[in-house]
């Protein structure tokens, strides 16, 4: 794990475990039995499961790099929608004073 | 002020040199880990210069200045100085990409105009941290006063280096300076772990800078509390273990750490897994012995003698702990202790479900009901992390050590409204596995600088509660540079009492040059607290919300009269 900029964006081919495997779904499995479905896409946990299944199913097409962008973006979202507004309250709240 | 000045010039220099020469001797052979093992070392010396001239009760700003002189004339007669590598300084341009060093280095400018604007006001640092330092330092002494917050007895080898930067000038503003100083070794020791993982230079540096600006580390780091300093110091003993120091030598970083929270001690388990892992791995340069015992002896000292302190005074090492844990008036736990697994599964539940959001409050220093780790590490770090342990590599070995250091603290500790700052080295992790998938994912550099910034932007203010507090901070003379959290302090430096329990912000009433002399009444029935005044020849005394009862029962009975806020006075 040099990270050579030259080097492939994807990760290495190699042959997936079925434990491997197992672990994302059962995480998924997991989130799924604790929140509800509508909810569950805000879940960092299982938005990482998917996102597991996705590494290990698909790491070395053209659509891995890509997807990799839209989910830190979308985790990024998640935590900045709820996290955001209390930063610029204390902001807010010193300039008001 | 000028001579203080000088003398702290002078010592700084000689610490400094001295720290050098002792890291030269004990060179890991690796630049990054011997880097962290200079600044460890430096914070070390300090700290035992303030321990040992405390305990003899010649800690003045001149004791440590001549001390210094003299340590620093024979450290130059010695020649330490001819082997300062001045040329990997001048090549920092050329080892590392400019955009990190000019982010560090405005993460530094911001943190010196924090230092100077800035004054404590942190609820935990102003009620049982700092009134060590201040009473210390009044005292020219490690007294027994501590204050008489229930914490106070804690271990305080933070609060020593707090010392180190308070006692020169005899004022408080430059204390953030330590915290500081313990933000550069945890950018050095995640840059040596960096290193050691396969990581080039510039991506370590990278990683380093990822960690020390997640918004609960820039906090801490000018808040003068001590969680940062324990991540820090713990991330520096797993560089050193992973760069296969001599476990002689490995008594320091554990000495120091165990000497500024007990929490460090925590997390050892992780530690030893990563000792184990390693152990196959070719032994670090042999130091030399005299200076590997220096070193573990000056860990020795630092780590025991606040247990040693507790036993002698309390009879307990761990006191106010106990076998039941730490009970607050005999009915509301404080702190566990010993391990507890419903701890375990209710601070996991609470770290993955709910503080990793931040969403419950605004960032603070404390952790409190937020994790503060941030949306770079919310929302790329863990993805990054992983990627990179579906690869073979040692970042595999850190990642199995430190989820048993995660495992074992959150056993350990009470599932309160804060104990995620015991586990601030989690982070560290994703940030060391961010900068190999950056570098390939076109987009992800940009939207990281982003977050970044955002963490950068929003961790200006400390604490929602202080914010107002800023612009007039800003305008005060930095002499009287004291929050303002006191109603009614009297701007003379007239002694006052303050009653047991001390409240969130006992510090503020010494003054930021700790002009006035605070006197600790423990007594608890009015007649007694009354007569303790009069013994003590102090007119005015100082309760906190915990003592309104106690003080207005004195009022009604006019043993007391009341003035301004929570001051009161002998008629």
């Amino acid at each position: 794990m040099t990270g050579d900029p030259g080097a492939s964006a994807l990760p290495r081919r190699r042959p997936w475990s079925r434990w491997e495997f197992a672990l994302p779904l059962m995480a998924l499995a997991w989130r799924l039995s604790w929140y509800p479905l509508g909810t569950v896409w805000r879940d960092w946990v299982a938005v990482l499961a998917l996102y597991w299944i996705f590494t290990i199913l698909a790491g070395r097409t053209k659509a891995w790099p890509v997807v990799t962008v839209l989910v830190a973006l979308g985790l990024a979202l998640v935590y900045l929608h709820r996290q955001l507004p209390l930063s610029l309250d204390s902001v807010e709240f010193g300039i008001q004073s | 002020m000028i001579a203080g000045l000088a003398w702290m010039l002078v010592a700084n220099a000689a610490c400094l040199l001295g720290a050098y020469a002792l890291a030269s001797r004990l060179s890991t052979g690796q630049r990054s880990a011997d880097l962290a093992l200079f600044l460890l070392l430096r914070f070390s010396l300090a700290s035992a210069a303030v321990l040992a001239t405390g305990l003899l009760g010649i800690l003045t700003a001149r004791t440590l200045g001549l001390l210094g002189a003299a340590a620093l004339a024979g450290l130059l007669l010695g020649g330490a100085h001819r082997t300062i590598p001045w040329a990997a300084l001048r090549g920092l341009r050329r080892d590392y990409p400019a955009l990190l060093l000019a982010t560090a280095g405005l993460v530094l400018a911001r943190f010196v105009a924090q230092a100077w604007f800035l004054a404590p006001h942190d609820g935990d640092a102003t009620c049982y941290h700092l009134p060590k330092v201040a009473e210390w330092v009044q005292a020219g002494a490690i007294t027994r006063e501590t204050g008489v917050d229930y914490r106070s007895p804690f271990p305080g080898g933070f609060e020593l280096f707090e010392i180190w930067w308070t006692v020169f000038l005899h004022h408080d503003v430059l204390v953030e300076a330590a915290g500081i100083e313990l933000w550069i070794l945890a950018l050095a020791a995640v840059h040596a772990l960096g290193r050691w993982t396969g990581l080039s230079r510039g991506m370590a540096l990278a990683a380093g800078l990822l960690f020390c600006t997640t918004p609960i580390v820039l906090m801490q780091a000018v808040s003068c509390l001590n969680d940062l300093p324990v991540v820090a110091i713990l991330l520096t003993s797993a560089a050193l273990i992973a760069a296969r120091v001599q476990p002689f030598v490995l008594l320091l970083p554990l000495g120091v750490g165990i000497g500024v929270k007990p929490t460090f001690g925590f997390a050892l388990p992780g530690l030893a897994l990563l000792a184990f892992l390693v152990r196959k791995d070719p032994p670090a340069s042999r130091p030399g012995r005299a200076a590997a015992a220096g070193g573990a002896l000056l860990g020795a000292f630092l780590g025991t003698y606040w247990y040693l302190r507790n036993l002698v005074l309390y009879g307990n090492p761990i006191y106010p702990g106990g076998a039941r844990g730490f009970v607050l008036n005999d009915e509301f736990l404080v702190q566990q202790v010993g391990p507890n697994l419903v701890s375990l599964r209710e601070n996991l539940r609470r770290l993955v479900d709910s503080r990793l959001y931040d969403h419950l409050l605004g960032y603070n220093p404390t952790s409190e009901y937020i994790a503060g780790w941030g949306p770079a590490v919310f929302g790329c770090g863990f993805l990054a992390l992983l990627v990179a342990l579906r690869e073979p590599g040692r970042l595999r070995l850190l990642a199995a050590a430190l989820a048993v250091s995660l495992v074992s603290v959150l056993t350990l500790v009470l599932s309160d409204r804060w104990f995620v700052r015991f586990v601030l080295f989690v982070p560290a992790l994703a940030c060391l596995a961010l900068p190999p998938l950056a570098v390939r994912i076109r987009g992800l550099p940009l939207l990281l600088g982003i977050l970044v910034a955002i963490q950068f932007a929003t961790t200006v203010f400390l604490s929602r509660n202080a914010v107002g507090e800023y612009p007039a901070l800003a305008r005060q003379p930095w002499r009287k540079r004291a929050a303002d959290m006191i109603a009614g302090l009297p701007k003379d430096a007239e002694p006052v009492a303050c009653l047991q329990g001390g409240g969130l912000f006992n510090y503020l009433l010494y003054g930021p040059d700790f002009s006035r002399r605070v006197i600790y009444i423990r007594a608890g029935k009015p007649e007694e607290i009354v007569a303790e005044m009069r013994r003590l020849e102090v007119k005015r005394i100082y309760g906190s919300r915990d003592a309104t009862s106690v003080l207005e029962e004195m009022v009604k009975a006019r043993l007391l009269k009341p003035e301004i806020g929570r001051f009161y006075s002998l008629p």
